[in-house]
């Protein structure tokens, strides 16, 4: 999970009325798009992972895109930001017409009742790109806050080992990638509006499945629990499984669950052997080395990762990665 | 209810001056004296009733985002003598829902929807001939509004506090209901709210009308 506790979300007398700034009027939860097949770009820039994904219809033709930059100053990750829109590609000009902003921001800083959490906005605008298709890579020139090399995302799982512990934690890192934009689509997520989720509602996987998310307890002891299932964001990598926190009224408690998360990697397009691997965020009553949550972020704890062929490691939340990304996945 | 109405407004008087013609022989030189039994005091005592109306509140938030809610408005009018207390109670459902100029209707998107507004101060009481008197004066004003989204949208609430004013117009045809006389008119509220404390005062600054017909009792 990422370092914005939803504990935050449930920590307020004022449970049915909800609290924060105001919500935007008659707003859909989810107007997420959803692609038949896709292809997945990823790149890194410092503590910042990208991830393009170019969807396309059940006819081959472009059907939209979706646009990631994902902070990972700690394990955890921290903010994040998505574009969404259609697409078109002539030659070497690619062109992104974004419909969508969704953000996800650090809000640390602020008051517990204050925060947005995650926000999604409806925009104009358009990402114009010149692009090298190289093999597995995409290099992108244009727009200097997403220009860059970017590696087929499929191509780079088959870069990540299986047999160390730092390997583990490269794993965890990319599995995390799917939860961040998961949390980025959650409306309200990391900020009061979660409150929003006492009526349970699940959101679609832009290329598989679905995350939903609910809200249970009293006012004193709420918990949300948010579950994949078959959950899939970008080529290659599906969530499935249940985080559930607990937190106090002043956005202080524990995580608990499990997600397990399947890896399908290619070499040159080429389907290869999937991996598996689970994250466990703390065991029943948050005991042991459970995730803990203060001031509605992740503070501590660790997670407990294992790989399908049962080498395990944790993982400090709030540390730098111990390999960044971009060695991970072998990235330019 | 009409009790525990009265209840509240009992605490009012409390707080308020009470109505003290001058008596004459206290009154300052030069002062007139006002008679208890002057034809003025037909506009002592309660007046009470219900009211029909229009409740419309436009507000900015400090993201610069307009909203705008317009609901039907069912209110509970009550006041007190020359210059004494008065209270409005209403009753909101919100019908229409608008954001930087796009608008909704509240029933498509939103369920279990409603609202209230209170307007608690002080008025002062006029006469006009036998049969109309008007009443105005400010309060401290607040306006809750409550819409839970239908599934799959997002819910919308808020808590504008400010201050306003209020004024209605009554006309008594003779006509008595039980013994007591009717009156019927109009009134109208304006509210200058500043303050949200339920969204972390993301509030810069609102307005809120209401306004419509009244039929009540009280007078002679």
């Amino acid at each position: 999970m990422s370092s914005l506790g939803l504990g935050l979300a449930v920590a307020t007398p004022l449970l049915l009325l909800g609290c924060g700034p105001y919500s935007e009027v008659g707003q859909k939860l989810d107007v997420a798009l959803t692609f038949a097949t896709a292809e997945t770009f990823v790149a890194a820039s410092g503590t910042e992972a990208r991830i393009l994904v170019l969807g396309r219809d059940a006819g081959g033709a472009p059907s939209g895109f979706a646009l990631s930059a994902l902070e990972l100053p700690q394990a955890a990750g921290l903010s994040g930001r998505t574009y969404e829109g259609s697409w078109s590609e002539s030659g070497q000009g690619l062109d992104l017409q974004v419909q969508l902003d969704y953000e996800m921001p650090d809000e640390r800083g602020e008051d517990l009742l204050s925060r947005l959490g995650s926000t999604r906005t409806s925009v104009d605008r358009t990402l114009a790109f010149t692009t090298v298709r190289s093999g597995d890579t995409l290099t992108l020139t244009g727009d200097p806050a997403w220009a860059g090399t970017y590696l087929l995302l499929t191509d780079a799982l088959g870069q990540l080992g299986s047999a160390t512990a730092a390997d583990v934690g490269c794993q965890f890192l990319v599995a995390n990638l799917a939860v961040l934009t998961s949390q980025i689509r959650i409306i309200g997520f990391g900020g009061p509006g979660m409150l929003q989720y006492s009526t349970a509602f699940t959101y679609v996987g832009t290329l598989a499945g679905g995350v939903k998310v609910g809200l249970t307890g009293g006012l004193l002891s709420p918990k949300t629990t948010i579950t994949y299932s078959a959950f899939s964001d970008f080529s290659g990598v599906t969530l499935a499984g249940n985080q559930i926190t607990f937190a106090n009224a002043g956005g202080n408690g524990h995580m608990e669950g499990t997600v397990a998360f399947t890896f399908a990697p290619t070499v040159n397009g080429i389907p290869g052997a999937e991996e598996t691997g689970t994250i466990l965020y703390g065991q029943p009553g948050g005991g042991g080395d459970a995730i803990q949550i203060g001031d509605g972020y992740v503070s501590g704890g660790e997670y407990v990762v294992t790989l399908w062929n049962g080498v395990s490691a944790t993982v400090d939340p709030v540390a730098p990665p111990a390999t960044s990304l971009a060695a991970c996945l072998g990235l330019p | 209810m009409h009790g525990m109405l009265h209840g509240l407004l009992a605490l009012v008087l409390l707080a308020a001056p009470a109505e003290s013609p001058v008596d004459p022989a206290e009154a300052p030189e030069g002062t007139p004296p006002i008679a208890r039994s002057s034809p003025a005091s037909s506009l002592d005592g309660w007046r009470w009733g219900l009211a029909l109306g229009w409740h419309g509140t436009t507000f900015l938030s400090h993201e610069s985002n307009s909203y705008s809610f317009q609901s039907l408005a069912l209110s509970y009018l009550a006041s007190k003598g020359r210059s004494g207390p008065l209270l409005h109670l209403t009753a909101l459902l919100p019908l229409q829902a608008s954001e930087n100029g796009q608008t909704v209707a509240t029933s498509s998107v939103y369920q279990d929807r409603w609202g209230a507004d209170v307007l608690l101060g002080r008025q002062w009481r006029w006469q006009a001939g036998q049969d109309f008197e008007a009443e105005a004066g400010p309060g401290l004003h607040g306006t809750l509004l409550v819409l839970p989204g239908r599934f799959g949208y997002r819910d919308f609430s808020a808590l504008l506090l400010g201050v306003g004013g209020a004024t209605v117009l009554r006309f008594r045809p003779g006509v008595h209901i039980a013994g007591a006389p009717l009156g019927v008119g109009t009134f109208a509220a304006v509210a200058f709210d500043f303050y949200d404390p339920l969204r972390s005062n993301d509030l810069r600054a609102g307005l809120t009308f209401r306004a419509g017909l009244y039929a009540g009792f009280g007078g002679r």
